[in-house]
């Protein structure tokens, strides 16, 4: 299969936009035009601009990189983004040689007589096959393992790297790879994100809000690595682009369905099994893809699991993707997930249950104006969270959200200045159920407004010097208008990166989470509670270098400073309801990353060290501890985190190994066990018995033991046919047995085990 | 990776044990009556786990010293027949057989076999005079104690109230149903104003009235068949020690251990006082001035009108 290419010429004079449908979205780009003078400015002189793809499957191609070189020998560039586009303004008109090249597909060459204001467009599909060099203008992001200002893009390949139960590989799995990021366990669904809780993440999946996208057992999230195009994890200070969650945001793209040929892929093994389907509905122009995942571990894993494993999960995703012209692209997406099983001490029949499921709807659509150096972004979605918890029968907490979310995001380019820009309006309406969870609180059926607009430049001060300066206005209803200033410097000098970014975020919505209890996974969402926005300030220093041609090493030092958080009261009380108080808190850490890239052997080791302090306000505290304020490490503070992966291919056969080290999780210790009788009068002590009570040390002061674990796999892939392939694949998960404490029932003193050893096994068919 | 997991793996200890224990041995809960002739308290061993053993026996040893007289009294497991043992929360009843007497102080003293001790001082307040003035011929009455004991704890005013149905109801023939009564308490908790000789609490029926009217309102009674059979003000004169933080008995701020203790070496609160009620019967001319019903509507023939309907049954069963 050889590149090709597709030219369209325009001009700003003679450009005629014939098609209807995107008329509204023309007089919105025109609006924005002319909101943005530097737009006009741009279009002064030609440009060439356009997507690139993978000849043979459709597969838009990141990080492409682009070169122009005029007949003077000046040399122009740009690097195709996560969309395979790719735009070059402010040519002069002339001749070009354009190079599109990309490690592992044949280079394409083309030669291009630019007039004035021209705008060039090309459809550049590479063949894969010949491995190049060549010149090499390098994006802010690339490769799986590297970070840059808190952001650190994820391919589906670094996702296989992890061993995971699975022939395919998962986001969450890689996630709890990273240092900074903490779970509290393999199981629970719950990902705490440098000092960050879980409803602190916003998770975005092809720009449809998943509000619980991780999947009851700690392997499996909403994103497989079959399914993934690519996924950027914001650990903080993340750009005016993303509003409404104040700790991080995990961005998560699909690909496309095959637009060339049907493929279909099955796997099967003893956690889940998982069937996709893909194809072009129009050859070249428009795909479908159709996955659903089960989990099989009731029913196969638990047979030699040596401990219940009452959980049952999955998901089903659909995506049709269109490319309508060489300038715009639409796609719609639909996703369910559904999680079931039983958490906390010694899953009884008796147990609560722990219920939730996932569902959105979106539609994307991507433009590139003909005659604008311009990408716009337009997405709509609708998100449903339904999650309960109780008694199998009849789940007696309940808490639902369902909302729409309407975001534009558009991006102006310019020869030193890019400006991105764009608004949103989000209303999810909130409902729990709480069966007095949260005593202090009137919940209600509410809907949260926010609507609002960001605006951020990106300024090449220089070839090294790269800065971005945004802003984020919000209009919340009953919280008026608000404003949040983000800021973000990139240096480079040779081979060294120094990063320093910072912002402050802001959440309408609250999840409130009863974090006595580790294992509780239930969240009721609502407004803010007491009418203060949660809301937190980030900053973030970072370095990265190379060290001889496969070494990188990075550091981040990060800082983030909560305000407005609701935690649980304080209480001697040993009941399952709680008042909740304010808090604050802040975060802050390093993250020590350090990898090496073979061309057989692939490895990282990081290194997380954080500290996660939160302050309650509640009004007896100056009485109970003789302090204006309790400072407590949460008991998702842990300290310490390693983790190392090997990854190594060896006669066809692909080796594995992880291992993860985290340092132990604070609770509360308890001293000894008698009652309270409240003597406000003549209490008659005789025939009142009081209420039991517990005598608590000094809040969250024990620390639960270390957590280390070792899982290893070992896979092949066999090829049949010209692209029919099986991948068979065996592992074992904490190969040395260890007995990692899951949950410890404080009053019993009963405990829960995460997985001990378990061998694993798993078969893929792709043809 | 091999050096880091032998290292890290050498370090890991998983035993973990949740309770770290507690030196003090007792929780005491409970006060001398100065007008009671059995003292009793409830006395919960510390225990090192949640669930309470049923048939387990207290290892305690309670005495009481007058402090001024040197009298010892041995305090015994009450058998009392309303006291409840151990039933669920783990606490024991204890009594001895004698009166307090006012102004004197006392120790209690719970001990082990192995000889750790809770203990507690308390001293009984001096007693107090209560005077009304002009009582039954008032809408705010005023309440004077005279003689100051340290604290008055739970001081309010019981109205014992009962609806007054129709004496004939409609339609004719009806039984006339019965009387229902429901007290309510009205708090007049920090309401005092000091004066030379002790406190003055200024009682107002109207005000209260009106809230009298809400609990019957909230128990589905007629609000407009109210009889009042009595008033009663009654307080607790209690010890110096018996003053909450905040001056509030909120269980969610006391019930952390050691807030409002005086237990040394353990925890609860061991008090000392007694209480005092007054009661009075208003005019029938300040009842009806109030809102208060004097007499049975619908006296002579029945009618089919508001006042002659039966009332309707009570909702809820809180009275």
């Amino acid at each position: 299969m050889k590149s090709t290419v597709t030219h369209t010429k325009s001009s700003n004079k003679s450009s005629t936009y014939r098609n209807r449908l995107f008329i509204p979205v023309s007089l919105l780009l025109s609006v924005g035009l002319l909101f943005l003078h530097t737009s006009s400015a741009e279009a002064q002189t030609s440009s060439v601009r356009g997507f690139v793809t993978d000849a043979s499957d459709g597969q838009a191609l990141q990080g492409v990189n682009i070169a122009l070189r005029d007949t003077a020998g000046n040399l122009r560039g740009g690097v195709a983004n996560d969309d395979g586009f790719f735009i070059v303004v402010r040519l002069q008109p002339g001749r070009w040689f354009l190079r599109a090249s990309f490690i592992g597909y044949e280079t394409f060459v083309d030669t291009l007589d630019l007039g004035k204001d021209q705008v060039e467009r090309l459809s550049i599909s590479l063949s894969p096959g010949v491995e190049l060099d060549g010149l090499v203008i390098e994006g802010e992001r690339e490769g799986g393992a590297t970070i840059a200002a808190g952001i650190q893009t994820v391919r589906p390949a670094d996702l296989d790297l992890v061993p995971t139960p699975d022939v395919s590989g998962d986001l969450v799995s890689y996630l709890s790879a990273m240092p900074g990021v903490v779970s509290i366990g393999d199981r629970g669904g719950q990902v705490f994100i440098r000092g960050g809780e879980p409803s602190h993440n916003l998770t975005l999946l092809d720009g449809m809000y998943i509000y619980q996208p991780f999947h009851i057992l700690g392997f499996y999230s909403a994103f497989s690595s079959d399914l993934l195009r690519n996924a950027d994890i914001h650990a903080g200070a993340f750009s005016s682009r993303y509003s409404g969650r104040m700790s991080s945001v995990i961005d998560v793209y699909t690909r496309n369905g095959n637009l060339q040929k049907s493929r279909r892929t099955f796997s099967a093994a003893p956690f889940v099994s998982m069937g996709i389907l893909e194809g072009p509905v129009s050859r070249g122009r428009m795909s479908y893809l159709l996955s659903g995942r089960a989990s099989t571990i009731e029913r196969v894993a638990s047979s030699y699991v040596s401990q219940p494993v009452p959980y049952n999960f999955g998901d089903f995703f659909g995506k049709i993707h269109w490319i309508i012209s060489d300038s715009h692209q639409a796609s719609v997406s639909a996703i369910h997930t559904y999680d079931r099983g039983t958490l906390g001490v010694a899953a009884h029949e008796d147990s609560d249950e722990i219920r939730w499921n996932n569902t959105a709807y979106g539609a994307r659509w991507l433009v590139a104006p003909p005659s604008l150096p311009m990408l716009g972004e337009v997405l709509f979605s609708v998100s449903l969270l339904n999650m309960e918890r109780g008694p199998k029968e009849e789940a007696n907490r309940s808490s639902a959200i369902d909302g729409f979310n309407l975001s534009v995001n558009l991006t102006n380019y310019g020869r030193r200045t890019n400006v991105d820009w764009g608004f949103h309006l989000r209303a999810p309406r909130l409902d729990a159920r709480l069966d007095g969870l949260f005593q202090n609180l009137d919940f209600s059926s509410d809907r949260v407004l926010s609507t609002g607009a960001y605006f951020e430049p990106e300024f090449s001060f220089s070839s090294r010097l790269k800065g971005r300066a945004g802003l984020v206005a919000e209009f919340l209803g009953d919280q008026g208008f608000h404003f949040e200033p983000r800021v973000r410097i990139i240096y480079e000098l040779d081979q060294h990166q120094f990063s320093v970014a910072g912002g402050l975020y802001r959440q309408e919505m609250v999840g409130l989470n009863d974090r006595r209890d580790a294992t509780n996974v239930f969240t009721a969402w609502t407004g803010s509670p007491t009418g203060s926005l949660p809301n937190s300030v980030h900053g973030l220093l970072g370095y990265s270098t190379s060290l001889y041609k496969n070494i990188n090493i990075s550091v981040e030092l990060f800082y983030k400073n909560f305000s407005s958080l609701f935690v649980s009261e304080w209480t001697a009380f040993p009941r399952f309801t709680t008042r909740l108080q304010e808090a604050s808190g802040r975060a802050l850490g390093a993250d020590l990353r350090l990898e090496f890239r073979g061309a057989t052997f692939y490895s990282f080791v990081n290194y997380g060290l954080s500290s996660v302090e939160y302050n309650a306000m509640q009004e007896f505290i100056p009485i109970w501890f003789d302090s204006n304020e309790l400072r407590y490490r949460p008991p998702h503070d842990r300290r310490h985190q390693i983790n190392a992966l090997i990854n190594f291919t060896w006669k066809n056969f692909d080796f594995s190994a992880r291992w993860n080290f985290g340092s132990g999780l604070p609770y509360n210790q308890i001293r000894g066990f008698d009652g309270f009788i409240l003597l406000d009068g003549p209490v008659d002590v005789a025939s009142d018995p009081g209420v039991l009570r517990i005598i608590y040390d000094r809040p969250y002061e024990g620390i639960l033991p270390n957590y280390h674990r070792l899982d290893i796999s070992v896979d092949r892939v066999f090829q049949y046919g010209d692209d029919s392939f099986i991948t068979i694949q065996a592992g074992v998960i904490n190969i040395y047995n260890q007995s990692n404490l899951f949950s410890l029932d404080v009053f019993t003193t009963e405990r829960n085990y995460q997985l001990p050893i378990i061998p694993t096994a798993g078969i893929k068919f792709e043809f | 990776m091999i050096l880091l997991m032998t290292v890290m793996v050498s370090s890991c200890d998983q035993s973990i044990d949740p309770i770290i224990g507690e030196d003090r041995p007792f929780t005491i809960w409970g006060y001398l009556d100065a007008n009671a002739e059995v003292q009793r308290i409830r006395v919960f061993p510390i225990r090192d786990q949640f669930n309470v053993d049923p048939s387990a026996q207290i290892d305690a040893a309670v005495t009481s010293t007058n402090l001024t007289t040197g009298e010892i009294h041995t305090w015994n497991l009450s058998k009392a027949d309303n006291s409840i043992d151990n039933d669920s929360t783990g606490g024991y009843v204890f009594e001895a057989k004698f009166s307090a007497e006012y102004e004197k102080s006392y120790r209690l003293s719970v001990r082990r076999s192995d000889g750790a001790e809770s203990s507690a001082e308390v001293t009984i307040p001096p007693s107090v005079d209560v005077q009304l003035t002009d009582e039954r011929n008032r809408t705010i009455v005023p309440v004077e104690i005279i003689g100051k004991p340290p604290n008055l704890v739970d001081v309010f005013v019981l109205y014992d109230a009962v609806t007054l149905p129709p004496g004939n109801p409609w339609p004719p023939g009806s039984v006339t149903p019965a009387g229902i009564p429901l007290p309510v308490e009205v708090s007049y908790s920090g309401q005092e104003e000091s004066t030379a000789d002790g406190w003055i609490y200024d009682v107002n029926l109207r005000e209260d009235f009106a809230l009298v009217q809400e609990k019957f309102a909230l128990n589905c009674l007629r609000t407009d068949l109210i009889a009042l059979r009595r008033i009663y003000f009654r307080f607790l004169a209690a010890d110096e020690q018996w003053s909450p933080p905040n001056d509030s008995f909120d269980p969610n701020l006391l019930i952390e251990p050691g807030t409002l203790s005086n237990i040394e070496n353990g925890y609860g609160f061991f008090g000392g006082g007694y209480t005092v009620s007054i009661g009075w019967i208003p005019t029938g001319a300040v009842l009806r001035n109030i809102g208060y019903r004097t007499a049975s509507p619908c006296p002579l023939m029945p009618q089919n009108t508001l006042e002659c309907q039966l009332p309707p049954d009570p909702c809820l069963d809180d009275g």
